[in-house]
C-alpha cells in the first residue's frame, strides 16, 4: 500500500465516539482529584472551628484576657514538656475554693476535687498519633501561644483556629520569621504581639516590622527549624 | 546433601541449606516477598479472616452513626497531681524480678502510671545495667489477656462459668481447713512454692513454723531448672551449703564443662560483662588475651563464644573432668599441691579416661597450669554432684579458690527433687491433705516419676493454687487464685550474690491478684488480709540490716532497688576429700550409652513459664533461629544414622514417649549420638492462647534419675513431617548475586581473626582498599559516578558493634521489640519470612579452621607479591589437631545501618524514607504507600513490611483458626461487658504496653530501626532548649550576638538506644561522631581523635564498603585466642 493510497483512514469510525468518552473520563478524573483535594483541605476535614461544649464552660477571655493569669499558671508543662497539660482540679481549686464557691457551673469541678476523679474535658487540638509535636521546643524559641491557638485571651470557648495540617506546620518551619520572638525580651504568652502595627511594635522591640524582628531573632538565637521527617514523625 | 569436603570452600554460611546451596534454597532466598495467596484461598483461614473483618466492620459502623468525622476524644487531668509528676514525662523506678529464686535488678519505665519498658539496673550487682530477654519480656505478661483474673473454685462438674468466686469465699474455706491443720500441729499442711529468695517470705515461713499449730508444716520449694547437683556436690566436699561465684575479669583461662555461663547461669549478666571487659583489655595489651574453653553436650551461647569448643556427650563429662584432673595432677608445677598420695593415685587411674581428647586435655592442662590463681573451671547443673566436687578440687589445686573462684553461704533450702519427693510421698500416704501451691507448676514440670497430675486429683486432698495463669496445676487443684505480677506488688528478693533487693509496684493490680507474701500471710489469720507493703516493711525492720534511720534507709533502698552492703560475705570453708575420693574410687569410666537425650533450659521461655509470651515465643533462638517451637536438635552425623537419615522437620519418637520434630545442626555442633531438646514446650490450652500447642513437651521423659540428660534412648522416625519456623535463612544479606560472589563476599561480612594475627597485623580486620592498604569504609581512591553524599553539619549519630563480645543472647532483640512497638506476627507468618523484629542477629557457621584460613590468605598474599609460583598447601586436609578444627559460630547483630548514601532512599517513589540533617535514615510511616522498593534495594535487608494489621490482624496468634476451639479460660469482664469477639477485645489490654513515643504502624507500611530516634529526641530537645534559653537571656542583656545552631551539648552516653541498654557485654556503642571526645569516635578512630583513639579501633570495619553506602553502623572484628600450632 503506497503512501497515497485511497484507503488512508488511520482512525476507524468508532474512534470519534471513543475520543469523546476519553475526554469526559479525563475531565471527570481531574474534577474528582480537585474535589478530593478541596475536601481534604476544607475546614470540615481539618476541623478548623471545632469548638465542642466542655463540661465546665471555662472562659479564657475571662481568666487570661480580663484577669491576666499567665498561661503557665495552669499549663505548667508547656515550656518543659512535649505535652501541654490541662490543669488538675487542684489547680482550679487554688482560687475556686475561695471564689465562686457556690457556682452551679463549677459543680463538676468541686465533684472532681472531692471524689479524686478527673474532669472530663473534650480534646480540641488533636494531632494524628504519628505526629510528635513538642510544646517546649516551640515556646523556648519564642513561638507565641497566639501562633497556633489564635487570640485565646479573647476566646470565650476554645476552638481550633488553625488547620494543624502538615503543610501549615511546614510553612512556618520554612519561614518562621513571623512567629519568632526572643522569649527573654517578649514573652511567648504575650497575646497580640504578632499582629501589632509597626508603630506599636517599636514600643517593645527595636525593629520596623514583625518579620524583620523575627529574622533577627532567628539569627541571634541560631534558630533554623528542621524539616527532617524525624522532626515530627517517629 | 553434598559432603563437607565439596562445600568447604564456603567459609561462612547460615544454615545447612545455605551450605548445600540447592536451587530450591536459592529460589527461597531470592523470593524476598513471598505471597500469602494460599492463606486467603485456604478455607479455614479465610473464614477466620471474614469473621475478624466482620467484627471490625461492625465497629466502624457504630462510630459512623453520629455523623462525626473525627471521634471525640477526652483529656483527663489528674484531680491532684502526684509529686514531681508531669503528664507525658516518663518516670523510672527500680525494682526486682525474681526468676528461679534469684532476684535480678530492673528499672521500669512508666508513662502516666502505665509501665511500658523494663531495663537493667546499673546499681544492681548482678544486673550491672543489663537485662535478659526474660526480664524484658516479663512486661508483656503483665498485660497478657490470658492471665488469671478471678478467684475460681472447681465445682462438681469441673471448671465452668459458675466457678468464679472471690477472695472472701476462699479465705472462709481456708479458715475451716486450717482448724484441722492446726489440730495436727500443721502436719496435714503442705506448701509447694517456687524457689524464692525473698527475705520477707523467709521471715513469714520461719514465723509460721514457730506458730503453735503450724510447727510441722511441710514446706518445699520446686524449680525444674535448679542447681541441685552443684549444691549437693559442694556440700559433700565443703560440708555445708555453699554457692560458687566466678570472677571472669581476673581469669586468663576459663573452662566450662557443660556449663552455659553466659546463657542460663543465674549470674549470666555479670559473668558475660566480666568476660567482655576482660576481652576488651587485649586491644591495648595483646598479652591480656583470655582463653575460653567450652566442653559441652549442647551448643550454648557460651559455646559460641569459646575460643576452643569441644562437643562431648553429657555422660562423658565426668570422665573428661577426671582425665583433665589426672593431667593436671601430673604437671610438675602442681605436683606439690596435690594433698595426698591417695588422691594422686586415684586421679592417675583416670589418665586415659577421655580417649580421643588427649591433645585437647594436654593443651588445657598446660594453659591452666600457666594461669594458676587466674583461671576458672566451671561446671553446669546438668552434671553430677561428683563432677562438681571434682571441679572444686581442681580449682583448689590451681589456686583459684579465694581468687577467681569464691564461695559464699548458700541460701537455706533447696529447690531440687528431694523436697518434691518428700511432699509427694506425704500426700500419697494421706499425711498431708491440705496443699497450697505458690507459683510452682508441678503438674507440668515435676519429674515424670513423681506424677502430680493424678496426685492432685487424689480423693480427700484439698488444694489451692496461686499463679499468674490458671495453668496445668491450677486446673487440677480445688481452688485457683490469681497472683499479682511483680510489677503490681511489693516484695523483695536476694540477688545471686546475696544482696537484698526491693520490688515495688508500678501499677495497682489489674485484677484481683495477691502476691506470694500476701497469700502466705493469710495463713496466720485468714480473715485479716495484710498488704504487701506492710509485710515487706515489717520484715525489713526485723532484719536489722538498716543502719541508722529506717525510713531513710528504706527510701534509699527503694530508690536504688538494692540494699547496699547486704551481699553474702565470702567464706573459705575447709574441704573434706574423703567422700569425694571414695565415690571417685568407685567410679569406672562410663561406656558409650547409645543415644543420649540432653534437656536444656529454653533460651526464650525458660522452663515454660513464659510460654504465653508472644515476644519471647517469636524471638529466634540464638543458635537454631527457631521460633514458636522447640525441636529435637542433632548434628548432621547423628541425623544421617537414624532410620536411614533424618531431615529438618521429620517427626520422631524418643523412647516411644516424646514425639518431636527434628532440627539438624551442622556437623560438630553437637556430640555424636547426642540429641538435645529445650524444656517448656508442648503445652496445651492451659498455657494460654498464644503459646498453646507450640513445640513438644520433653518433661515426660525427665525423671528423678535423669534430670539433666537421659542416656540410652531409642529414636524412631515416624514418617511424618512437621513445619518448623526458623528465620535463619530469612533476610540474607547476600541474595541476588552469583554463588561465586557470595563466597567471595561472605568473609567480608564477618571479620574474624586469631589473636596471633591481630598481634602481627593489627589492622587485619579493616576494609581492604584497591592499593592494598587498609582502612574503614569505602576506598577513598574510588572515583564516584555521583556527587559525594551531603556533608553533615552538627550531630552525626553512629553505632559500633563489637563482634568479639556479642554472645548472640538476643536480649537486644526483645529490647527493641518492647521499645518500638514491634508486633508479633505468629508462626505461619514467620515461616513466610515476615517476622517484624527490626534487629536480627545473623548467626554464621564455619567449618574451615580459622588458622587454615589465615595461612591460605598469607600464602595468597605471598603469591600475589610474586614470590612463589604454585602454592600447593592450604587447600588440602587440615593439619590442625581435631580440637582446633571444630565448628565455629559468629553472631552479628544487624540493625539498620543508617547509610549516609542510603540505597533505600533513592528508590522510594513517594519520599517516605529520607535523610535527616543528623544523618539518620528517617522512615515516615504515614507517607509510605508500601511499594517495598526500599526493602528490595536494601543491601542489609533490615527493612520490615507490615503485611497485615499485625497487632490484631487475622494472622495474629490470637486470631489463628486453631484458637477459637479453645475453651475460654477465665471469663473476662471485657467479653462479658462488650459481647465482642475475643480478638477485638483483648487488644485493649495489650495496647497498654505500647510506647507512646513511637507510632504504632499499620498495614501496608514499611518500617525499620531508627537508632531509637525517640530516645535521641528525648535528650536532644531539652538540651537544645536549655542552650537557646541561656543564649536568649544573654542576647536580651546585650551580652551575646549570633548563636550557632549546633551549639548545644549532649553528654556522651546520655543517649542510649534500647539494644545498647540491654546488652550484658556492652557490645553496642552509640554516640555522636562529630564529637571527637565521644566513645564512638574513639572506637571508630574518627579524624580528630588521633591522640585519644581507642585501641579497639584497630578492629573496626564496615560491611560491603564497595557499595559506597557509607553505613553509620560499623563493626569490630571477632578475635579468637587460639594456641599456636606447628603444622
Amino acid at each position: 500500500m503506497s503512501w497515497n493510497s485511497p484507503r488512508q483512514v488511520i482512525f476507524p469510525k468508532w474512534f470519534d465516539i471513543a475520543i469523546k468518552i476519553v475526554v469526559v473520563l479525563v475531565l471527570s478524573v481531574v474534577g474528582y482529584v480537585h474535589l478530593l483535594v478541596a475536601y481534604g483541605f476544607s475546614p470540615k476535614t481539618t476541623d478548623v472551628g471545632y469548638a465542642p461544649e466542655q463540661p465546665i464552660p471555662y472562659s479564657h477571655a475571662l481568666h487570661v484576657g480580663e484577669l491576666g493569669i499567665d498561661c503557665r499558671y495552669c499549663h505548667t508543662g508547656v515550656d518543659r514538656n512535649s505535652y501541654s497539660n490541662i490543669p488538675t482540679a487542684q489547680t482550679c481549686m487554688n482560687c475556686h475554693s475561695k471564689v465562686k464557691t457556690d457556682s452551679k457551673l463549677l459543680e463538676p469541678l468541686r465533684e472532681a476535687f472531692k471524689e479524686g476523679k478527673p474532669v472530663e474535658w473534650i480534646k480540641v487540638h488533636d494531632l494524628p498519633d504519628y505526629v510528635y509535636f513538642n510544646h517546649s521546643a516551640h515556646v523556648t524559641r519564642g513561638v507565641g501561644c497566639q501562633s497556633c491557638h489564635g487570640r485565646i485571651d479573647q476566646a470565650e470557648v476554645v476552638s481550633q483556629i488553625k488547620p494543624l495540617s502538615m503543610s501549615w506546620c511546614l510553612d512556618c518551619h520554612r519561614h518562621p520569621e513571623a512567629h519568632l520572638r526572643n522569649p527573654a525580651q517578649v514573652k511567648p504568652t504575650f497575646m497580640g504581639f504578632d499582629t501589632l502595627t509597626p508603630s506599636e511594635l517599636k514600643k517593645f522591640v527595636n525593629a520596623d516590622n514583625r518579620d524583620d524582628y523575627g529574622r533577627q531573632v532567628a539569627k541571634d538565637l541560631g534558630i533554623n527549624p528542621p524539616t527532617d521527617c524525624s522532626t515530627c514523625h517517629r | 546433601m553434598p559432603s563437607l569436603n565439596e562445600t568447604q570452600g564456603k567459609a561462612y554460611w547460615r544454615s545447612l541449606n545455605d551450605l548445600a546451596d540447592t536451587p530450591e534454597f536459592r529460589e527461597m532466598v531470592k523470593n524476598e516477598f513471598p505471597s500469602r495467596l494460599d492463606a486467603v484461598i485456604d478455607p479455614v483461614s479465610r473464614r477466620r479472616f471474614v469473621q475478624v473483618m466482620g467484627a471490625s466492620m461492625a465497629l466502624a459502623g457504630l462510630s459512623g452513626c453520629d455523623l462525626m468525622r473525627w471521634p471525640e476524644k477526652k483529656v483527663l487531668p489528674y484531680s491532684r497531681l502526684p509529686d514531681e509528676r508531669l503528664p507525658g514525662i516518663p518516670v523510672e523506678y527500680s525494682s526486682t524480678m525474681e526468676l528461679g529464686g534469684v532476684g535480678v535488678g530492673v528499672v521500669v519505665k512508666a508513662y502516666d502510671g502505665r509501665p511500658i519498658k523494663i531495663e537493667g539496673n546499673d546499681l544492681h550487682p548482678e544486673s550491672l545495667g543489663a537485662a535478659t530477654a526474660y526480664t524484658q519480656g516479663s512486661i508483656l505478661q503483665l498485660y497478657d489477656p490470658d492471665r488469671s483474673k478471678v478467684v475460681r473454685k472447681k465445682g462438681a462438674s469441673g471448671w465452668t462459668e459458675e466457678s468464679a468466686s472471690d477472695w472472701a469465699a476462699f479465705t472462709k474455706e481456708l479458715g475451716q481447713r486450717l482448724t484441722t491443720v492446726t489440730a495436727s500441729k500443721g502436719a496435714k499442711l503442705g506448701v509447694l512454692a517456687e524457689a524464692s529468695s525473698s527475705p520477707t517470705l523467709g521471715e513469714l515461713r520461719k514465723k509460721l513454723q514457730a506458730t503453735p499449730g503450724f510447727e510441722r508444716v511441710t514446706w518445699v520449694e520446686w524449680e525444674p531448672l535448679s542447681r541441685e547437683t552443684e549444691e549437693t556436690g559442694l556440700s559433700q566436699i565443703l560440708g555445708g551449703a555453699y554457692r560458687v561465684h566466678h570472677n571472669l575479669r581476673q581469669a586468663d583461662v576459663v573452662v566450662c564443662l557443660d556449663e552455659d555461663l553466659f546463657g542460663h547461669h543465674p549470674a549470666s549478666l555479670r559473668l558475660a560483662r566480666e568476660f567482655a571487659d576482660r576481652r576488651r583489655e587485649m586491644d591495648a595489651d595483646r598479652t591480656k588475651g583470655s582463653r575460653l574453653y567450652s566442653i559441652e553436650s549442647t551448643l550454648s551461647v557460651t559455646g559460641t563464644m569459646a575460643d576452643i569448643r569441644q562437643p562431648l556427650q553429657a555422660g562423658q563429662a565426668l570422665d573428661f573432668g577426671l582425665a583433665l584432673a589426672a593431667a593436671l595432677a601430673k604437671r610438675p608445677e602442681l605436683e606439690g599441691r596435690v594433698s595426698s598420695d591417695e588422691l594422686r593415685r586415684t586421679l592417675a587411674k583416670f589418665a586415659g579416661a577421655a580417649a580421643g581428647h588427649e591433645a585437647l586435655i594436654e593443651q588445657m592442662a598446660a594453659d591452666l597450669t600457666g594461669a594458676r590463681g587466674r583461671s576458672v573451671i566451671a561446671v553446669g547443673p546438668r552434671q553430677s554432684a561428683k563432677l562438681h566436687g571434682l571441679v572444686h578440687l581442681l580449682n583448689g589445686l590451681l589456686g583459684n579458690v579465694g581468687a577467681t573462684v569464691r564461695y559464699t553461704k548458700a541460701p537455706e533450702g533447696s529447690s531440687g527433687v528431694e523436697g518434691l519427693k518428700e511432699l509427694h510421698q506425704k500426700i500419697a500416704d494421706g499425711k498431708v491433705d491440705t496443699l497450697l501451691v505458690i507459683g510452682a507448676n508441678p503438674a507440668y514440670t515435676a519429674p515424670s516419676d513423681l506424677d502430680f497430675n493424678s496426685l492432685l486429683e487424689k480423693q480427700g486432698l484439698w488444694s489451692a493454687h496461686l499463679g499468674l495463669y490458671q495453668d496445668e496445676t491450677g486446673l487440677k487443684t480445688s481452688w485457683h487464685l490469681p497472683r499479682s505480677h511483680y510489677l503490681e506488688a511489693w516484695g523483695d528478693a536476694r540477688a545471686y550474690d546475696g544482696t537484698i533487693c526491693l520490688t515495688q509496684p508500678l501499677i495497682a493490680p489489674l485484677y484481683a491478684g495477691k502476691s506470694a507474701i500476701e497469700f502466705v500471710s493469710l495463713l496466720f489469720d485468714p480473715t485479716k488480709a495484710q498488704t504487701g507493703y506492710d509485710l515487706v516493711r515489717g520484715a525489713h525492720k526485723a532484719l536489722g540490716v538498716y543502719t541508722g534511720d529506717f525510713e531513710a534507709g528504706w527510701r534509699a533502698a527503694l530508690h536504688g532497688g538494692v540494699l547496699d552492703g547486704t551481699a553474702a560475705t565470702q567464706v573459705n570453708p575447709d574441704q573434706q576429700l574423703k567422700p569425694l575420693l571414695t565415690s571417685l574410687q568407685e567410679h569406672t569410666a562410663s561406656q558409650p550409652s547409645g543415644y543420649e537425650l540432653v534437656f536444656t533450659a529454653c533460651s526464650k521461655i525458660y522452663d515454660g513459664r513464659f510460654g504465653n509470651n508472644g515476644w519471647l515465643q517469636e524471638l529466634p533462638d540464638p543458635i537454631t533461629k527457631l521460633t514458636w517451637d522447640n525441636a529435637l536438635l542433632m548434628s548432621e552425623q547423628t541425623a544421617s544414622e537414624i532410620d536411614g537419615g533424618l531431615k529438618e522437620g521429620d517427626l520422631v519418637t524418643v523412647n516411644g514417649t516424646l514425639e518431636a520434630a527434628v532440627y539438624v545442626l551442622p556437623a560438630g555442633a553437637l556430640p555424636d549420638k547426642t540429641v538435645t531438646i529445650a524444656l517448656g514446650y508442648g503445652r496445651k490450652e492451659a498455657v494460654g492462647v498464644v503459646g498453646a500447642n507450640a513445640g513438644f513437651n520433653a518433661y515426660p521423659l525427665r525423671t528423678q534419675a535423669a534430670m539433666g540428660y537421659l542416656p540410652g534412648v531409642t529414636i524412631k522416625a515416624l514418617g511424618q513431617t512437621y513445619v518448623l519456623a526458623t528465620t535463619q535463612d530469612h533476610q540474607s544479606v547476600l541474595t541476588t548475586i552469583s554463588k561465586a560472589e557470595i563466597q567471595r563476599r561472605t568473609p567480608d561480612l564477618v571479620h574474624e581473626g586469631t589473636l596471633d594475627r591481630y598481634t602481627t597485623q593489627p589492622n587485619f580486620a579493616k576494609n581492604v582498599w584497591e592499593d592494598g592498604t587498609r582502612g574503614m569504609g569505602p576506598d577513598p581512591a574510588t572515583t564516584l559516578l555521583w556527587k559525594e553524599p551531603q556533608a553533615f553539619e552538627g550531630r552525626r549519630w553512629g553505632m559500633v558493634i563489637d563482634l568479639s563480645v556479642c554472645t548472640g543472647c538476643s536480649a537486644c532483640v526483645v529490647a527493641c521489640q518492647a521499645e518500638n512497638n514491634i508486633p508479633v506476627v505468629g508462626k505461619s507468618e514467620v515461616q513466610r519470612g515476615r517476622e517484624m523484629q527490626w534487629l536480627r542477629i545473623d548467626r554464621y557457621f564455619s567449618h574451615k579452621p580459622l588458622q587454615d584460613l589465615e595461612a591460605e590468605e598469607a600464602e595468597e598474599a605471598e603469591a600475589a607479591k610474586g614470590h612463589g609460583g604454585d602454592h600447593g598447601g592450604g587447600h588440602g586436609e587440615s593439619k590442625l589437631p581435631p580440637f582446633l578444627r571444630g565448628l565455629r559460630v559468629v553472631h552479628q547483630p544487624m540493625p539498620c545501618q543508617q547509610c549516609e548514601n542510603a540505597p533505600c532512599e533513592s528508590v522510594c517513589p513517594v519520599a517516605a524514607t529520607t535523610h535527616s540533617a543528623e544523618g539518620l535514615n528517617d522512615m515516615t510511616y504515614n507517607r509510605c504507600i508500601g511499594t517495598r522498593y526500599c526493602a528490595n534495594n536494601c543491601p542489609w535487608k533490615v527493612r520490615r513490611f507490615n503485611y497485615f494489621y499485625n497487632h490484631h490482624g487475622p494472622f495474629h496468634p490470637r486470631s489463628s483458626p486453631g484458637h477459637k476451639e479453645l475453651p475460654k479460660l477465665p471469663s473476662t469482664p471485657f467479653t462479658r461487658a462488650t459481647g465482642l469477639p475475643l480478638a477485638t477485645v483483648e487488644t485493649k489490654v495489650e495496647e497498654l504496653v505500647y510506647n507512646p513515643e513511637v507510632t504504632v504502624r499499620s498495614r501496608g507500611v514499611m518500617e525499620k530501626c531508627t537508632y531509637c530516634v525517640q530516645r535521641i529526641k528525648a535528650v536532644s530537645i531539652p538540651a537544645r532548649n536549655a542552650s537557646i534559653k541561656a543564649h536568649a537571656e544573654k542576647v536580651a542583656r546585650g551580652e551575646a550576638k549570633e548563636r550557632d545552631e549546633h551549639d548545644w551539648k549532649v553528654e556522651d552516653g546520655a543517649i542510649v538506644t534500647a539494644c545498647q541498654q540491654s546488652c550484658a557485654t556492652q557490645a553496642i556503642t552509640f554516640g555522636d561522631l562529630s564529637d571527637p571526645d565521644s566513645r564512638i569516635s574513639k572506637l571508630r578512630g574518627e579524624p580528630g581523635t588521633k591522640a585519644k583513639v581507642d585501641p579497639a579501633s584497630q578492629r573496626v570495619y564496615t560491611m560491603l564498603p564497595e557499595l559506597n553506602a557509607r553505613p553509620r553502623t560499623s563493626y569490630l572484628a571477632r578475635i579468637r585466642n587460639l594456641p599456636k600450632h606447628e603444622a
